[in-house]
């Protein structure tokens, strides 16, 4: 601040005089006696406290009044941050609610690219910096401060909307830091957005801003945006892997996130339909809406699903991938035969072949099973009784299989009449004393969490599992890592799981056929058989993530990258926005784009399908004149309709104004104060009873 | 006629209230005889009533005319006249040293008024006795019929000083509990206390079948105001202070005052007893002239 009449500010003391002579009378004042209070205080017991709040506000309106005619006289200017050489930042919001549009088909985007192109060619500006808010490969940001106006064109003009949120506190610590490595007189952060609460409401970030610059925002929302509100939620992949030629149904879940009901067409292509599936879809406000999606017969190898919504609520971000491996057949490997397994292969492969279950059936001789297990691809299961179990040809090549991986049920032969051998000790259970009952003993299932009995769950989430009896059975006794999932009571378990290596076996204490138990006669025998085997194949569906989120919070298995800080992956996108780039390892996050990507880092190779952001679907935008994100530094929301006004604007701040008349508006304010409050004060009091 | 000497009272005084005539309404018990109504039937020549007459009675009380025109045998009674022994209440507190527009303090006057009484109390036959009072009785000078018996209350009023906070509440519960009943009780204050307080010290005063007489004294800058503009004022008994636009509240304040002093006049005529109001600016001598009569 500068002043045109500085010798007119040794009057300011003079601004002090309404408080010296109130405390001068205040010292020369003597109390006066008077011989009692008690009829003043009945006359009005709160005078004394609001004639004091009066004299003081009085007091402070008339020393106002005198330092802001004093001030004024002295012709104070607010000098503005400068004209020349600004040192700035911009910060575009390309999340993907910056796709929404008005009603003329600009973009949120358009607007805020337009005005900051502009913004950069400003004659005042000597160099500037370009980010986004949510990091995406394929614009190419400077690196750095630049002072090339055709490069920083290019660069702006690179930037395209997402389907992911953007991290406000992120992009605006880098921009801050860039702009105070190269201050020179004054900086300035220009942050082009719409706004949006879901991104710009949350808690303040940790921010802060140095001195010389300055935080302006620039709200490029327009009320009239076509905002979606409706926002579609990857659909979970299926529990099995797909089979070549049989169609299959998922569903989708759409989320309205506005306050009235909203009307979008689903839209949802595979690769094996060739044209979109559409259909209209209304969605309560606030509410969900689950979509089931009956889809054609895939074709061995990976089937891929795209969705999408459109329509006046449809969120921008409302995209999904789902990428799911589909299969000729998994093999189950019957070693000695089927007759030794009583009614297994039936319920693993009904009907001779794979059209039902997804599984084959495989008998393989004992001695052939070494060589069986050698080969690719490796079988679902290896299903054997504990009678050949106790041969070195058949347990040897198992444990090895196991070790590595493999999944395996072991069960007493069909029709034998003696106990079972001995199980192998790395099984970790023995069998018990045989039990007999003509009348059956009741199978209860012991660890109903147990994902084994997922498919045989009903509506309220428990297994199906009643009037199941055992005739003839070898309870196990089983070790500390066994996991006990059914029998006939907790000391008597007729199916456990252990983990071998990195497989696993399952022991049933039942040969699967009607003389031993009711079992093989039942539906959820298929349904648990199956259970077991599937439990074998693995990677069938791909990892799912949403755009933008950091790679390690990929759904799915857990990340295999080992912790190398210079390592960096490489990511091919399959579907969707074609390309290919290379991300540090230490900032690996999914593209910012909807599609199916693979990611690749050494010798791991990982499918991920990338689907929008939900979160985007919000239309509510921040109102007021404090963003709260930035709540910690101080900021100024620009909202002009154009571009050459947003322009204007930020010439205006920074050339400075004259404070002459705002000064007298305060002294002209506090003179009608004064008033005011004597015109009160002169009232009789029993007026203002 | 007193000596002159007392301060209190100056022989312009004593002369203006030697015959002021003090009756009072109801029946007291007195000393012997006197002006006023007894309780007790007497030999005066006021008719009371008469009764049948009883073997035992002095035959000759009996009213023989009474007995010609009736042919009943009846006693004719009198009321029976005594005098009065009076007490005079005086107000030492604080507020009392007040003094705006009258020539002296509100103190000074009771004093002068207290004097006055008492004079004219023992001139007319009648005894007198006087209580300071603050917080609650403070000297207690007994009565006197005389004139020799005055001097020492007349000298103690000269040294009274006005100090401390006043309970005129409980010192009239404290005078009711010391003085026999059926008597006069002058209280002579700036009554500057909540009123119920001081109304239930009347209505004990009232119950004991006392004839009460309340003198309230104002200075006239107290009852209207003579101060102006903001002014910070001490309370005299309290020494609680107060900064205040006494242009603003002047109405609120005097419609306090008033309403005050009505409530007060309104209680002491429900105890059958008087109530004056003195301003410090009336001459004591016309001022004193309103008591003729005492509470008839």
């Amino acid at each position: 601040m500068t002043f045109l009449a500085p010798t007119m500010l040794w009057l300011l003391p003079l601004g002090l005089l309404p408080l010296v002579f109130h405390l001068f009378f205040r010292v020369r004042r003597q109390p006066r006696p008077f011989s009692s209070l008690m009829f003043f205080m009945a006359a009005d017991p709160r005078l004394s406290a609001r004639r004091r709040i009066r004299e003081w506000l009085l007091l402070l309106l008339r020393t106002i009044l005198l330092l802001s005619l004093l001030l004024a006289l002295a012709r104070p200017v607010r000098r503005g941050r400068g004209s020349d050489g600004a040192v700035i930042a911009v910060v575009i919001d390309n999340s993907a609610s910056m796709q929404s549009a008005g009603p003329a088909g600009d973009s949120r985007l358009a607007r805020a690219i337009a005005a900051a192109t502009l913004l950069c060619e400003d004659e005042a500006v000597a160099s500037a910096d370009l980010f986004t808010t949510v990091q995406d490969a394929p614009a190419s940001m400077p690196a750095g401060m630049s002072s090339d106006r055709a490069r920083l064109r290019t660069a702006l003009n690179s930037i395209r909307t997402t389907h992911a949120a953007g991290e406000p506190t992120r992009a605006m610590q880098a921009a801050i830091s860039s702009v105070r490595g190269a201050l020179r007189t004054f900086g300035e952060v220009h942050l082009f957005t719409d706004l949006q609460t879901s991104e710009w409401g949350a808690a303040p970030g940790a921010l802060s801003l140095p001195l010389g610059i300055a935080l302006l925002i620039h709200d490029v929302g327009d009320d009239d945006d076509l905002a979606g509100s409706v926002s579609l939620v990857a659909p979970a992949p299926p529990a099995r892997p797909l089979l070549a030629g049989r169609p299959w149904r998922t569903r989708f879940l759409l989320r309205n996130e506005g306050d009235a009901d909203a009307e979008v067409i689903l839209n949802v292509q595979s690769k094996a339909s060739g044209t979109p599936h559409r259909e209209a879809v209304a969605v309560p406000a606030r509410g969900t809406r689950e979509v089931p999606v009956a889809l054609p017969a895939p074709t061995a190898g990976e089937e891929q699903v795209k969705a999408w919504i459109e329509g006046r609520s449809a969120s921008a971000a409302a995209v999904a991938w789902l990428a799911v491996a589909v299969s000729e057949g998994e093999e189950v490997v019957l070693v000695g035969g089927e007759a030794p397994h009583g009614l297994l292969a039936a319920a693993l492969a009904p009907g001779d072949g794979v059209a039902l279950t997804g599984f084959r059936v495989a008998s393989v001789p004992p001695d052939a099973l070494a060589g069986r297990l050698a080969e690719t691809p490796r079988p679902a299961l290896v299903a054997v009784t504990a009678e050949h179990l106790v041969q070195d040809v058949v347990a040897r090549p198992l444990h090895a299989y196991l070790m590595a991986g493999g999944h395996a049920l072991v069960a007493p032969m069909a029709g034998a009449a003696a106990a079972p051998p001995p199980l192998p000790e790395w099984c970790g259970m023995e069998w018990e004393q045989e039990f007999r009952d003509d009348e059956g003993g009741e199978w209860r299932i012991l660890d109903a969490d147990d994902a084994l009995w997922d498919e045989l769950r009903g509506a309220d989430g428990t297994p199906l599992w009643r009037e199941i009896h055992a005739f003839r059975a070898f309870p196990l006794r089983v070790a500390e890592e066994t996991v006990a999932l059914a029998g006939l009571d907790a000391r008597r378990v007729l199916l456990a799981r252990r983990d071998v290596g990195q497989g696993r076996v399952t022991v049933a204490g039942v040969a699967w056929e009607p003389r031993w138990s009711s079992l093989p006669h039942k539906a959820s025998f298929v349904a648990l058989v199956q259970g077991v085997a599937l439990a074998g194949v693995e990677g069938f569906a791909g990892e799912q993530g949403v755009a933008g989120h950091p790679l390690t919070r990929v759904s799915g298995t857990a990340t295999d990258v080992p912790p190398e800080p210079e390592a960096v992956i490489e990511v091919i996108a399959r579907e969707g926005d074609q390309g290919s780039w290379q991300l540090p390892l230490a900032e690996a996050r999914l593209p910012a784009r909807a599609g199916l990507y693979q990611f690749t880092q050494g010798q791991v190779v990982r499918q991920i399908a990338v689907s929008g952001e939900p979160r985007e679907a919000v239309a509510q935008r921040v109102r007021g004149e404090q963003v709260p994100v930035l709540s910690g530094v101080p900021h100024q929301i620009i909202r002009a309709r154009s571009a050459a006004a947003r322009r204007q604007t930020v010439q205006r701040l920074r050339r400075g104004r004259s404070l002459y008349a705002p000064l007298l508006v305060i002294a002209v304010a506090a003179m009608i104060g004064e008033l005011w409050i004597e015109g009160w004060r002169r009232k009789p009091s029993g007026s203002q009873q | 006629m007193p000596e002159a000497g007392f301060r209190f009272l100056p022989p312009a005084l004593a002369e203006s209230v030697h015959r002021l005539g003090i009756r009072v309404r109801r029946p007291v018990r007195g000393r012997g005889e006197g002006l006023h109504r007894s309780p007790e039937y007497g030999a005066s020549v006021e008719f009371a009533e008469y009764r049948p007459y009883t073997p035992g009675d002095p035959p000759n009380r009996i009213d023989w005319p009474v007995y010609a025109r009736s042919d009943r045998y009846l006693i004719r009674q009198s009321l029976e006249e005594t005098s009065l022994v009076a007490t005079v209440m005086l107000d030492t507190s604080g507020s009392m040293a007040y003094r705006d527009a009258g020539p002296c303090t509100k103190l000074e006057y009771g004093s002068f008024l207290a004097a006055g009484l008492m004079y004219a109390l023992v001139a007319q036959g009648d005894a007198a006795s006087l209580f300071s009072f603050g917080a609650g009785l403070d000297r207690i000078l007994p009565p006197t019929g005389t004139l020799a018996g005055l001097r020492p209350m007349l000298e103690a009023l000269e040294t009274f000083t006005p100090d401390g906070v006043s309970d005129i509440g409980a010192s009239l519960q404290q005078a009711a509990d010391r003085i026999p009943s059926r008597s006069l009780v002058v209280c002579i204050s700036d009554f500057l206390q909540p009123p119920a307080a001081i109304i239930k010290g009347l209505r004990r005063l009232g119950h004991d079948g006392h004839n009460v007489i309340l003198l309230h004294v104002l200075d006239g800058g107290e009852r209207r105001l003579t101060l102006g503009g903001v002014s910070e004022l001490r309370d005299l008994e309290t020494n609680r202070r107060l900064t205040i636009e006494l242009d603003e509240i002047r109405q609120g304040y005097e419609r306090a005052v008033e309403a005050h002093i009505e409530q007060l006049g309104r209680a002491c005529a429900e105890a059958l007893g008087a109530y004056h109001v003195f301003d410090t600016r009336e001459a004591v001598e016309s001022a004193m002239l309103r008591l003729r009569g005492g509470t008839q």
